[in-house]
Protein backbone atom coordinates (compact mmCIF):
# COMPACT_ATOMS: atom_id res chain seq x y z
CA UNK A 1 0.00 0.00 0.00
CA UNK A 2 1.21 3.70 -0.95
CA UNK A 3 0.57 6.23 1.37
CA UNK A 4 1.05 9.96 0.73
CA UNK A 5 1.60 12.34 -2.00
CA UNK A 6 6.07 11.63 -2.59
CA UNK A 7 6.34 15.28 -3.94
CA UNK A 8 5.20 17.13 -0.89
CA UNK A 9 6.86 14.60 1.37
CA UNK A 10 10.00 13.83 -0.20
CA UNK A 11 10.64 17.05 -1.45
CA UNK A 12 12.56 18.57 1.48
CA UNK A 13 14.10 15.18 1.65
CA UNK A 14 15.87 15.68 -1.49
CA UNK A 15 19.70 15.33 -0.64
CA UNK A 16 19.10 12.54 1.75
CA UNK A 17 17.61 10.02 -1.12
CA UNK A 18 20.10 10.99 -3.37
CA UNK A 19 23.26 10.14 -0.88
CA UNK A 20 20.87 7.31 -0.01
CA UNK A 21 20.11 5.95 -3.66
CA UNK A 22 24.00 6.26 -5.06
CA UNK A 23 24.80 3.98 -1.45
CA UNK A 24 22.16 1.46 -1.58
CA UNK A 25 22.98 -2.12 -1.79
CA UNK A 26 19.37 -3.24 -3.41
CA UNK A 27 17.98 -0.44 -5.40
CA UNK A 28 20.17 -0.19 -9.48
CA UNK A 29 20.05 3.26 -11.22
CA UNK A 30 22.27 3.91 -13.97
CA UNK A 31 22.11 6.90 -16.56
CA UNK A 32 23.44 6.55 -20.64
CA UNK A 33 23.43 8.73 -23.26
CA UNK A 34 21.56 7.74 -26.33
CA UNK A 35 24.88 7.45 -27.86
CA UNK A 36 26.17 4.79 -25.95
CA UNK A 37 28.43 6.70 -23.30
CA UNK A 38 27.41 5.13 -19.45
CA UNK A 39 26.78 8.59 -17.45
CA UNK A 40 26.24 7.55 -14.42
CA UNK A 41 25.70 4.00 -12.41
CA UNK A 42 25.47 3.69 -7.99
CA UNK A 43 27.21 0.54 -7.01
CA UNK A 44 24.68 -1.99 -7.52
CA UNK A 45 24.37 -1.05 -10.97
CA UNK A 46 27.99 -0.74 -11.88
CA UNK A 47 28.20 -4.80 -10.20
CA UNK A 48 25.45 -5.87 -12.72
CA UNK A 49 26.95 -3.86 -15.81
CA UNK A 50 30.93 -4.54 -15.04
CA UNK A 51 33.06 -3.65 -17.60
CA UNK A 52 30.80 -4.08 -20.35
CA UNK A 53 27.64 -2.04 -19.72
CA UNK A 54 26.21 -2.31 -23.51
CA UNK A 55 26.95 -5.91 -23.52
CA UNK A 56 25.63 -6.45 -20.39
CA UNK A 57 22.12 -5.26 -21.27
CA UNK A 58 20.79 -8.69 -22.29
CA UNK A 59 17.33 -8.53 -21.99
CA UNK A 60 16.21 -5.83 -23.54
CA UNK A 61 19.62 -4.58 -25.17
CA UNK A 62 20.55 -1.36 -24.86
CA UNK A 63 19.75 -0.57 -28.45
CA UNK A 64 16.15 -1.95 -28.53
CA UNK A 65 15.68 0.55 -25.41
CA UNK A 66 17.37 3.78 -27.64
CA UNK A 67 14.79 2.59 -30.59
CA UNK A 68 11.78 2.12 -28.16
CA UNK A 69 8.91 3.42 -29.53
CA UNK A 70 6.52 5.59 -26.71
CA UNK A 71 4.35 8.38 -26.40
CA UNK A 72 5.94 9.46 -22.86
CA UNK A 73 9.45 9.67 -21.30
CA UNK A 74 8.92 5.68 -19.96
CA UNK A 75 9.73 3.38 -22.88
CA UNK A 76 10.00 0.25 -20.89
CA UNK A 77 8.81 -1.65 -17.53
CA UNK A 78 9.51 -4.88 -16.89
CA UNK A 79 12.29 -7.45 -16.30
CA UNK A 80 16.04 -6.39 -17.26
CA UNK A 81 18.24 -9.05 -18.17
CA UNK A 82 22.06 -8.34 -17.45
CA UNK A 83 24.79 -10.77 -18.43
CA UNK A 84 26.07 -12.34 -20.95
CA UNK A 85 24.16 -15.47 -22.76
CA UNK A 86 27.04 -17.58 -21.99
CA UNK A 87 26.99 -16.73 -18.27
CA UNK A 88 24.84 -16.56 -14.90
CA UNK A 89 22.28 -13.75 -15.57
CA UNK A 90 20.50 -11.86 -13.12
CA UNK A 91 17.12 -10.12 -13.46
CA UNK A 92 15.40 -7.43 -11.48
CA UNK A 93 12.57 -5.04 -12.14
CA UNK A 94 12.98 -2.06 -13.49
CA UNK A 95 11.41 1.29 -15.57
CA UNK A 96 13.27 2.85 -17.93
CA UNK A 97 12.84 6.44 -19.32
CA UNK A 98 14.24 8.24 -21.98
CA UNK A 99 14.30 12.18 -22.17
CA UNK A 100 17.24 14.87 -23.55
CA UNK A 101 18.55 12.40 -25.47
CA UNK A 102 19.16 10.16 -22.39
CA UNK A 103 18.40 6.74 -20.64
CA UNK A 104 17.18 6.72 -17.08
CA UNK A 105 17.59 3.08 -15.79
CA UNK A 106 15.78 2.73 -11.89
CA UNK A 107 15.37 -0.65 -11.19
CA UNK A 108 15.72 -3.47 -8.45
CA UNK A 109 14.48 -6.88 -6.91
CA UNK A 110 11.13 -7.99 -6.48
CA UNK A 111 10.78 -8.67 -3.04
CA UNK A 112 7.34 -11.17 -3.96
CA UNK A 113 8.93 -12.85 -6.26
CA UNK A 114 12.25 -13.50 -4.01
CA UNK A 115 10.11 -14.21 -1.10
CA UNK A 116 8.02 -16.50 -2.67
CA UNK A 117 11.57 -18.21 -4.80
CA UNK A 118 13.19 -18.65 -1.06
CA UNK A 119 10.56 -20.38 0.45
CA UNK A 120 9.90 -22.54 -2.78
CA UNK A 121 13.76 -23.04 -2.41
CA UNK A 122 13.52 -23.79 1.44
CA UNK A 123 10.97 -26.62 0.62
CA UNK A 124 12.64 -27.64 -2.32
CA UNK A 125 15.58 -28.11 -0.54
CA UNK A 126 14.04 -30.45 2.45
CA UNK A 127 12.76 -32.67 -0.43
CA UNK A 128 15.65 -33.08 -1.51
CA UNK A 129 17.54 -33.51 2.01
CA UNK A 130 14.32 -36.28 2.60
CA UNK A 131 15.16 -37.93 -0.33
CA UNK A 132 18.38 -38.31 0.37
CA UNK A 133 18.43 -39.46 3.52
CA UNK A 134 15.65 -41.99 2.03
CA UNK A 135 18.57 -43.25 0.06
CA UNK A 136 21.34 -43.49 2.54
CA UNK A 137 18.79 -45.73 3.98
CA UNK A 138 18.25 -47.46 1.49
CA UNK A 139 21.93 -47.98 0.70
CA UNK A 140 22.77 -49.15 4.30
CA UNK A 141 19.97 -51.88 4.17
CA UNK A 142 20.96 -52.69 0.77
CA UNK A 143 24.94 -53.10 2.10
CA UNK A 144 23.70 -54.92 4.70
CA UNK A 145 21.57 -57.56 2.85
CA UNK A 146 24.76 -58.22 0.53
CA UNK A 147 26.89 -58.22 3.56
CA UNK A 148 24.26 -61.23 4.65
CA UNK A 149 24.37 -62.86 1.50
CA UNK A 150 28.10 -63.25 1.43
CA UNK A 151 27.65 -64.58 4.63
CA UNK A 152 25.26 -67.32 3.41
CA UNK A 153 27.23 -67.60 0.20
CA UNK A 154 30.37 -68.33 2.44
CA UNK A 155 28.90 -70.94 4.60
CA UNK A 156 27.96 -72.30 1.38
CA UNK A 157 31.43 -72.61 -0.05
CA UNK A 158 32.03 -73.89 3.19
CA UNK A 159 29.66 -76.78 3.34
CA UNK A 160 30.28 -77.39 -0.38
CA UNK A 161 34.06 -77.78 0.55
CA UNK A 162 33.39 -79.68 3.89
CA UNK A 163 31.24 -82.38 1.41
CA UNK A 164 33.72 -82.68 -0.82
CA UNK A 165 36.15 -83.58 2.07
CA UNK A 166 34.38 -85.94 3.15
CA UNK A 167 34.10 -87.75 0.38
CA UNK A 168 37.38 -86.90 -0.92
CA UNK A 169 38.69 -88.70 2.36
CA UNK A 170 36.60 -91.59 2.16
CA UNK A 171 37.50 -92.25 -1.73
CA UNK A 172 40.96 -92.03 -0.92
CA UNK A 173 42.73 -92.09 2.54
CA UNK A 174 40.55 -94.64 4.33
CA UNK A 175 40.47 -96.56 1.12
CA UNK A 176 43.85 -96.97 1.55
CA UNK A 177 44.57 -98.35 4.74
CA UNK A 178 42.07 -101.16 3.48
CA UNK A 179 43.72 -102.10 0.43
CA UNK A 180 47.03 -103.46 2.73
CA UNK A 181 44.47 -105.42 5.48
CA UNK A 182 42.49 -106.93 2.49
CA UNK A 183 45.39 -107.49 0.53
CA UNK A 184 47.90 -108.93 3.35
CA UNK A 185 44.92 -110.92 5.22
CA UNK A 186 43.94 -112.13 1.79
CA UNK A 187 47.37 -113.34 1.30
CA UNK A 188 47.71 -114.70 4.56
CA UNK A 189 44.28 -116.65 4.09
CA UNK A 190 45.43 -118.42 0.68
CA UNK A 191 49.07 -118.96 1.44
CA UNK A 192 50.37 -118.66 5.18
CA UNK A 193 51.56 -122.23 4.85
CA UNK A 194 53.71 -121.02 2.70
CA UNK A 195 55.09 -118.19 4.82
CA UNK A 196 57.51 -118.17 7.54
CA UNK A 197 56.38 -117.45 11.18
CA UNK A 198 59.11 -114.29 11.07
CA UNK A 199 57.29 -112.92 7.37
CA UNK A 200 53.32 -114.04 8.93
CA UNK A 201 54.26 -111.91 11.94
CA UNK A 202 55.37 -108.58 9.72
CA UNK A 203 52.10 -109.12 7.87
CA UNK A 204 50.09 -109.33 10.55
CA UNK A 205 52.18 -106.10 11.91
CA UNK A 206 51.18 -104.30 8.61
CA UNK A 207 47.52 -105.70 9.08
CA UNK A 208 47.32 -104.26 12.71
CA UNK A 209 49.41 -100.91 11.43
CA UNK A 210 46.54 -100.56 8.45
CA UNK A 211 43.31 -101.31 10.73
CA UNK A 212 44.81 -98.55 13.43
CA UNK A 213 45.42 -95.96 10.33
CA UNK A 214 41.70 -97.11 9.28
CA UNK A 215 40.44 -96.58 13.02
CA UNK A 216 42.13 -93.46 14.13
CA UNK A 217 40.96 -91.76 10.80
CA UNK A 218 37.06 -93.13 11.21
CA UNK A 219 37.07 -92.06 14.46
CA UNK A 220 38.27 -88.41 13.68
CA UNK A 221 36.20 -88.61 10.33
CA UNK A 222 32.83 -89.47 12.81
CA UNK A 223 33.78 -86.62 15.52
CA UNK A 224 33.88 -83.89 12.85
CA UNK A 225 30.95 -85.35 11.34
CA UNK A 226 29.16 -84.61 14.47
CA UNK A 227 31.02 -80.88 15.21
CA UNK A 228 29.87 -80.00 11.57
CA UNK A 229 26.09 -81.78 12.24
CA UNK A 230 26.58 -79.56 15.72
CA UNK A 231 26.00 -82.72 17.53
CA UNK A 232 29.33 -82.39 19.15
CA UNK A 233 29.17 -80.09 22.28
CA UNK A 234 31.97 -79.74 24.98
CA UNK A 235 31.37 -81.48 28.19
CA UNK A 236 33.50 -78.94 30.65
CA UNK A 237 35.41 -81.09 33.75
CA UNK A 238 38.57 -80.15 35.56
CA UNK A 239 40.72 -82.34 34.26
CA UNK A 240 44.68 -83.02 35.35
CA UNK A 241 46.98 -81.77 32.63
CA UNK A 242 49.73 -84.10 33.72
CA UNK A 243 47.79 -87.37 33.28
CA UNK A 244 45.61 -85.97 30.23
CA UNK A 245 49.55 -85.35 28.77
CA UNK A 246 51.19 -88.77 29.69
CA UNK A 247 47.97 -90.39 28.28
CA UNK A 248 48.59 -89.47 24.94
CA UNK A 249 52.22 -89.84 25.66
CA UNK A 250 51.64 -93.84 26.06
CA UNK A 251 49.01 -93.89 22.92
CA UNK A 252 51.97 -92.55 20.85
CA UNK A 253 54.92 -94.16 22.53
CA UNK A 254 55.19 -96.67 20.10
CA UNK A 255 54.84 -94.49 17.23
CA UNK A 256 58.03 -92.28 18.44
CA UNK A 257 59.81 -95.86 19.24
CA UNK A 258 59.49 -97.11 15.54
CA UNK A 259 60.71 -94.35 14.02
CA UNK A 260 63.57 -93.60 16.85
CA UNK A 261 62.42 -90.10 17.48
CA UNK A 262 62.92 -88.36 20.84
CA UNK A 263 59.41 -87.75 22.30
CA UNK A 264 60.25 -85.42 25.49
CA UNK A 265 57.68 -84.34 27.72
CA UNK A 266 58.17 -80.71 29.59
CA UNK A 267 55.57 -80.18 32.08
CA UNK A 268 56.27 -77.06 33.01
CA UNK A 269 52.57 -76.45 34.42
CA UNK A 270 50.70 -79.16 36.37
CA UNK A 271 47.59 -77.59 37.66
CA UNK A 272 44.13 -78.59 36.48
CA UNK A 273 42.19 -77.03 33.86
CA UNK A 274 38.24 -76.58 32.73
CA UNK A 275 38.31 -78.46 29.43
CA UNK A 276 36.35 -81.02 27.42
CA UNK A 277 38.92 -83.51 28.03
CA UNK A 278 38.18 -85.79 25.09
CA UNK A 279 38.66 -83.31 22.76
CA UNK A 280 42.11 -81.48 24.25
CA UNK A 281 42.94 -85.55 24.01
CA UNK A 282 42.43 -85.56 20.15
CA UNK A 283 44.04 -82.31 19.44
CA UNK A 284 47.07 -82.86 21.54
CA UNK A 285 47.24 -86.67 19.84
CA UNK A 286 46.79 -85.39 16.80
CA UNK A 287 49.59 -82.76 16.88
CA UNK A 288 51.96 -84.72 18.45
CA UNK A 289 50.97 -87.24 15.39
CA UNK A 290 51.51 -85.10 13.00
CA UNK A 291 55.14 -83.80 14.76
CA UNK A 292 55.67 -87.39 14.52
CA UNK A 293 54.93 -88.29 10.71
CA UNK A 294 56.95 -85.07 9.87
CA UNK A 295 59.57 -85.92 12.20
CA UNK A 296 63.04 -87.48 10.29
CA UNK A 297 64.52 -90.79 12.35
CA UNK A 298 66.63 -89.37 15.26
CA UNK A 299 65.07 -86.11 15.65
CA UNK A 300 62.63 -84.59 18.31
CA UNK A 301 59.05 -83.87 19.51
CA UNK A 302 58.27 -81.83 22.48
CA UNK A 303 55.44 -80.98 23.98
CA UNK A 304 55.76 -78.19 26.78
CA UNK A 305 53.60 -77.01 28.55
CA UNK A 306 53.00 -73.55 30.21
CA UNK A 307 51.11 -71.08 31.94
CA UNK A 308 51.06 -67.73 30.51
CA UNK A 309 48.42 -65.25 32.36
CA UNK A 310 45.36 -66.71 32.14
CA UNK A 311 45.61 -69.48 29.88
CA UNK A 312 47.57 -72.49 29.07
CA UNK A 313 49.45 -73.27 26.49
CA UNK A 314 50.45 -76.86 24.85
CA UNK A 315 53.63 -76.11 22.98
CA UNK A 316 54.13 -79.29 20.36
CA UNK A 317 57.20 -78.45 18.58
CA UNK A 318 59.84 -80.81 15.68
CA UNK A 319 62.96 -81.10 14.63
CA UNK A 320 61.26 -82.34 11.51
CA UNK A 321 60.85 -81.02 7.57
CA UNK A 322 58.76 -78.00 8.62
CA UNK A 323 56.40 -75.85 5.87
CA UNK A 324 56.62 -72.99 3.70
CA UNK A 325 54.31 -69.94 4.42
CA UNK A 326 51.91 -71.19 1.74
CA UNK A 327 51.54 -74.52 3.14
CA UNK A 328 51.29 -73.08 6.78
CA UNK A 329 48.19 -70.82 5.06
CA UNK A 330 46.32 -73.68 4.09
CA UNK A 331 46.88 -76.33 6.83
CA UNK A 332 43.44 -75.37 8.30
CA UNK A 333 41.49 -74.70 5.49
CA UNK A 334 38.77 -77.40 4.81
CA UNK A 335 38.80 -75.87 1.14
CA UNK A 336 42.21 -76.42 0.52
CA UNK A 337 44.02 -79.94 -0.39
CA UNK A 338 46.80 -79.65 1.00
CA UNK A 339 47.92 -83.36 2.30
CA UNK A 340 51.80 -84.74 2.36
CA UNK A 341 53.44 -88.00 2.93
CA UNK A 342 55.50 -88.25 6.32
CA UNK A 343 59.27 -88.79 6.16
CA UNK A 344 58.62 -92.49 6.25
CA UNK A 345 55.86 -92.34 3.48
CA UNK A 346 53.21 -92.26 6.03
CA UNK A 347 50.14 -90.98 4.24
CA UNK A 348 46.94 -88.29 5.88
CA UNK A 349 44.12 -86.59 4.85
CA UNK A 350 44.84 -83.57 6.76
CA UNK A 351 41.58 -83.85 8.61
CA UNK A 352 43.31 -84.03 11.98
CA UNK A 353 44.49 -80.36 11.95
CA UNK A 354 41.07 -78.87 10.88
CA UNK A 355 39.76 -80.93 13.74
CA UNK A 356 42.02 -79.89 15.81
CA UNK A 357 41.55 -76.27 15.07
CA UNK A 358 37.54 -77.01 15.65
CA UNK A 359 37.94 -78.20 18.90
CA UNK A 360 40.46 -75.60 20.20
CA UNK A 361 38.05 -73.16 18.95
CA UNK A 362 34.99 -75.08 20.77
CA UNK A 363 36.97 -74.92 23.78
CA UNK A 364 37.11 -71.17 23.92
CA UNK A 365 40.68 -71.14 22.58
CA UNK A 366 43.22 -70.47 19.81
CA UNK A 367 45.66 -72.43 18.06
CA UNK A 368 48.97 -71.44 16.20
CA UNK A 369 51.42 -72.43 14.10
CA UNK A 370 54.99 -71.33 13.49
CA UNK A 371 57.30 -73.19 11.29
CA UNK A 372 60.74 -72.92 9.01
CA UNK A 373 61.42 -75.00 6.55
CA UNK A 374 64.21 -77.82 7.11
CA UNK A 375 64.29 -76.65 10.31
CA UNK A 376 60.73 -77.26 12.66
CA UNK A 377 57.52 -76.69 13.72
CA UNK A 378 55.64 -75.50 16.73
CA UNK A 379 52.04 -75.58 16.93
CA UNK A 380 50.16 -73.35 19.86
CA UNK A 381 47.16 -74.41 21.43
CA UNK A 382 45.95 -72.06 24.09
CA UNK A 383 43.21 -72.28 26.57
CA UNK A 384 41.61 -70.53 28.94
CA UNK A 385 42.40 -71.62 32.59
CA UNK A 386 39.69 -71.37 35.19
CA UNK A 387 39.56 -67.91 37.26
CA UNK A 388 41.31 -69.63 40.88
CA UNK A 389 44.23 -70.83 38.71
CA UNK A 390 44.52 -67.30 36.62
CA UNK B 1 41.10 -31.29 19.74
CA UNK B 2 39.47 -28.49 20.71
CA UNK B 3 36.23 -27.38 18.28
CA UNK B 4 36.55 -23.97 16.44
CA UNK B 5 32.76 -23.00 16.49
CA UNK B 6 33.96 -19.46 14.43
CA UNK B 7 35.77 -21.03 11.27
CA UNK B 8 32.73 -23.74 11.25
CA UNK B 9 30.37 -20.61 11.23
CA UNK B 10 31.68 -18.64 8.71
CA UNK B 11 31.52 -21.57 6.79
CA UNK B 12 27.93 -21.74 7.39
CA UNK B 13 27.12 -18.16 6.67
CA UNK B 14 29.50 -18.54 3.44
CA UNK B 15 27.55 -21.13 1.71
CA UNK B 16 30.98 -23.38 2.01
CA UNK B 17 29.46 -26.39 2.57
CA UNK B 18 32.86 -28.38 1.41
CA UNK B 19 35.02 -26.77 4.32
CA UNK B 20 31.65 -27.16 7.02
CA UNK B 21 31.95 -30.68 5.86
CA UNK B 22 35.79 -30.53 6.34
CA UNK B 23 35.24 -29.50 9.60
CA UNK B 24 32.73 -31.82 10.61
CA UNK B 25 34.23 -35.00 9.52
CA UNK B 26 37.21 -33.99 11.27
CA UNK B 27 35.89 -33.56 14.67
CA UNK B 28 34.02 -36.80 13.73
CA UNK B 29 37.16 -38.83 13.15
CA UNK B 30 39.20 -37.13 16.64
CA UNK B 31 36.17 -39.32 18.24
CA UNK B 32 33.44 -36.98 19.14
CA UNK B 33 30.23 -38.96 19.12
CA UNK B 34 27.08 -37.67 16.97
CA UNK B 35 25.28 -36.25 19.85
CA UNK B 36 28.67 -34.21 20.41
CA UNK B 37 28.96 -32.70 17.08
CA UNK B 38 25.23 -31.67 17.19
CA UNK B 39 25.59 -30.30 20.68
CA UNK B 40 29.11 -28.63 20.60
CA UNK B 41 29.75 -27.92 17.11
CA UNK B 42 26.74 -27.60 15.14
CA UNK B 43 24.12 -26.03 17.85
CA UNK B 44 26.16 -23.39 18.82
CA UNK B 45 26.91 -22.01 15.38
CA UNK B 46 23.05 -22.44 14.82
CA UNK B 47 22.31 -20.17 17.80
CA UNK B 48 24.84 -17.70 16.70
CA UNK B 49 23.12 -17.17 13.33
CA UNK B 50 20.26 -16.75 14.83
CA UNK B 51 21.71 -13.67 17.16
CA UNK B 52 23.44 -12.25 14.06
CA UNK B 53 20.03 -12.15 12.17
CA UNK B 54 18.36 -11.02 15.56
CA UNK B 55 20.90 -8.27 15.40
CA UNK B 56 20.78 -7.65 12.08
CA UNK B 57 24.29 -8.61 11.31
CA UNK B 58 23.22 -10.83 8.11
CA UNK B 59 20.03 -11.13 6.41
CA UNK B 60 17.14 -13.93 6.02
CA UNK B 61 18.60 -15.18 3.05
CA UNK B 62 22.12 -15.93 4.78
CA UNK B 63 20.25 -17.60 7.49
CA UNK B 64 18.82 -19.59 4.91
CA UNK B 65 21.94 -20.49 3.42
CA UNK B 66 23.42 -21.17 6.72
CA UNK B 67 20.39 -23.96 7.43
CA UNK B 68 20.68 -25.39 4.18
CA UNK B 69 24.12 -26.32 4.76
CA UNK B 70 23.94 -27.70 7.74
CA UNK B 71 20.63 -30.21 6.81
CA UNK B 72 23.18 -31.33 4.25
CA UNK B 73 25.93 -32.00 6.46
CA UNK B 74 23.40 -33.71 9.11
CA UNK B 75 22.21 -35.62 5.97
CA UNK B 76 26.15 -36.59 6.04
CA UNK B 77 26.17 -37.82 9.45
CA UNK B 78 23.06 -39.98 8.87
CA UNK B 79 25.19 -42.53 7.61
CA UNK B 80 26.67 -43.38 11.16
CA UNK B 81 23.32 -42.92 13.10
CA UNK B 82 21.23 -45.30 11.14
CA UNK B 83 20.84 -48.00 13.32
CA UNK B 84 19.55 -51.59 11.61
CA UNK B 85 19.10 -53.27 14.72
CA UNK B 86 15.88 -51.72 15.36
CA UNK B 87 14.09 -51.38 18.49
CA UNK B 88 10.05 -51.76 19.09
CA UNK B 89 9.82 -48.22 20.60
CA UNK B 90 8.30 -45.49 18.68
CA UNK B 91 8.98 -41.53 18.16
CA UNK B 92 7.16 -39.10 16.64
CA UNK B 93 9.12 -36.20 16.57
CA UNK B 94 7.49 -32.77 14.55
CA UNK B 95 7.65 -28.79 15.18
CA UNK B 96 5.14 -26.89 16.38
CA UNK B 97 2.63 -24.88 14.18
CA UNK B 98 4.20 -22.05 12.20
CA UNK B 99 7.46 -23.10 13.50
CA UNK B 100 9.47 -22.76 10.14
CA UNK B 101 12.74 -24.21 12.08
CA UNK B 102 13.34 -27.77 11.70
CA UNK B 103 17.00 -28.64 12.17
CA UNK B 104 16.51 -28.84 15.72
CA UNK B 105 13.93 -31.47 16.17
CA UNK B 106 15.51 -33.09 12.96
CA UNK B 107 19.10 -33.65 15.50
CA UNK B 108 16.32 -35.56 17.83
CA UNK B 109 15.16 -37.10 15.38
CA UNK B 110 18.14 -38.45 14.84
CA UNK B 111 19.50 -38.97 18.53
CA UNK B 112 16.68 -41.25 18.58
CA UNK B 113 17.17 -43.15 15.38
CA UNK B 114 20.66 -43.68 16.82
CA UNK B 115 19.71 -45.16 19.88
CA UNK B 116 17.45 -47.53 17.13
CA UNK B 117 14.28 -46.00 17.84
CA UNK B 118 11.67 -46.36 15.32
CA UNK B 119 11.79 -42.53 14.24
CA UNK B 120 8.89 -40.57 12.21
CA UNK B 121 10.13 -36.95 11.61
CA UNK B 122 7.07 -34.34 10.62
CA UNK B 123 9.70 -31.51 10.16
CA UNK B 124 8.82 -27.66 9.91
CA UNK B 125 5.45 -26.35 10.68
CA UNK B 126 2.94 -29.12 11.21
CA UNK B 127 -0.77 -28.51 11.72
CA UNK B 128 -1.62 -29.87 14.90
CA UNK B 129 -5.00 -31.39 13.35
CA UNK B 130 -2.93 -33.23 11.18
CA UNK B 131 -0.27 -34.48 13.86
CA UNK B 132 -3.24 -35.75 16.12
CA UNK B 133 -4.39 -37.71 13.09
CA UNK B 134 -0.70 -39.44 12.25
CA UNK B 135 -0.35 -40.25 16.21
CA UNK B 136 -3.70 -41.88 15.90
CA UNK B 137 -2.68 -43.69 13.15
CA UNK B 138 1.41 -44.64 14.18
CA UNK B 139 0.44 -45.17 18.03
CA UNK B 140 4.62 -43.90 18.89
CA UNK B 141 5.30 -43.98 22.67
CA UNK B 142 6.71 -40.25 22.83
CA UNK B 143 6.02 -37.40 21.12
CA UNK B 144 8.79 -34.94 21.35
CA UNK B 145 8.19 -31.42 20.08
CA UNK B 146 10.66 -29.24 18.94
CA UNK B 147 10.75 -24.81 18.93
CA UNK B 148 13.11 -22.97 18.05
CA UNK B 149 10.95 -19.16 18.04
CA UNK B 150 10.27 -17.91 22.12
CA UNK B 151 7.34 -16.11 20.60
CA UNK B 152 5.53 -19.62 19.01
CA UNK B 153 5.31 -20.57 23.01
CA UNK B 154 1.71 -20.12 23.19
CA UNK B 155 1.61 -21.93 19.95
CA UNK B 156 2.90 -24.71 21.72
CA UNK B 157 0.76 -24.63 24.72
CA UNK B 158 -2.28 -24.67 22.32
CA UNK B 159 -1.08 -27.24 20.62
CA UNK B 160 0.19 -29.81 23.62
CA UNK B 161 -3.94 -28.89 25.22
CA UNK B 162 -5.37 -30.08 22.10
CA UNK B 163 -3.40 -32.96 21.35
CA UNK B 164 -3.84 -33.93 25.52
CA UNK B 165 -7.73 -33.69 24.66
CA UNK B 166 -8.01 -36.20 21.92
CA UNK B 167 -4.55 -38.81 23.53
CA UNK B 168 -4.58 -37.81 26.97
CA UNK B 169 -1.56 -40.52 27.47
CA UNK B 170 0.37 -39.70 25.30
CA UNK B 171 4.04 -38.91 26.55
CA UNK B 172 5.67 -35.56 25.36
CA UNK B 173 9.06 -34.41 25.32
CA UNK B 174 9.46 -30.73 24.05
CA UNK B 175 12.93 -28.98 23.45
CA UNK B 176 14.56 -25.89 21.66
CA UNK B 177 16.52 -23.13 21.58
CA UNK B 178 12.75 -20.85 22.08
CA UNK B 179 13.46 -22.62 26.49
CA UNK B 180 16.93 -20.90 27.00
CA UNK B 181 14.73 -17.83 28.12
CA UNK B 182 12.11 -19.15 29.80
CA UNK B 183 8.87 -21.29 29.06
CA UNK B 184 9.77 -23.78 31.90
CA UNK B 185 6.53 -23.04 33.77
CA UNK B 186 4.55 -24.90 30.29
CA UNK B 187 5.89 -28.10 31.90
CA UNK B 188 4.46 -27.82 35.10
CA UNK B 189 0.81 -27.16 33.83
CA UNK B 190 0.84 -30.78 31.97
CA UNK B 191 1.44 -34.10 33.03
CA UNK B 192 3.78 -36.44 31.49
CA UNK B 193 5.24 -33.50 29.57
CA UNK B 194 9.18 -33.56 30.22
CA UNK B 195 11.92 -30.47 29.01
CA UNK B 196 14.77 -31.71 27.56
CA UNK B 197 17.67 -28.56 27.87
CA UNK B 198 19.85 -30.41 25.37
CA UNK B 199 20.85 -33.24 23.43
CA UNK B 200 23.14 -34.93 26.04
CA UNK B 201 20.48 -35.21 28.41
CA UNK B 202 17.89 -36.48 25.95
CA UNK B 203 20.46 -38.88 24.70
CA UNK B 204 21.19 -40.40 28.46
CA UNK B 205 17.55 -40.21 29.08
CA UNK B 206 16.77 -42.81 25.82
CA UNK B 207 19.89 -44.96 26.87
CA UNK B 208 18.67 -45.22 30.78
CA UNK B 209 15.16 -46.13 29.74
CA UNK B 210 13.98 -43.29 31.77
Amino acid sequence: MISGDSSLFLSEWTEEINHSIHNNKSLCIAVFSCNRELLYANAPMHFLLQDAPFDQLLNPSFDQLVSAKSESDEIFEGHITFGTISSLNTSIVAKVFRKNNKILIVGGADMNQLMEQNEQLVLLNREVNDLQRQLIKEKVVLENTLNQLHEVNNKLNEVVATKDKFFSIIAHDLKNPFNTILGLSELLGHSSDSFTSGQIKTYAQNINQGADQAYRLLENLLRWARVQRGLLKPMFTRITVSALVNEVFELLKENAEAKKIDLILDLQFTGFVTTDREMLLTILRNLISNALKFTHTGGKVILTTQKEQDRIVFKVSDTGVGMTREVMDKIFRIDSDVTQKGTAQETGSGLGLILSKEFVQKLGGKITVQSTPDEGTIFRVFLPLPPYIR
Amino acid sequence: MTIDNQQFLDALLHGDRTLASDILKKVHREGYSVEDIYELLIKPALYQAGVLWETGKISVATEHLASAVVEALLNEMYYHILSLNQKKNKVVVSCVENEFHQIGSRMVADIFELNGWNTSFLGANTPTSELIHFIKDKEPHILALSLTLSQNLSLLDKMINSIRKELPDISIIIGGQAFNHGGHDLVDKYEDVRLFENLKSLNSCIINNC
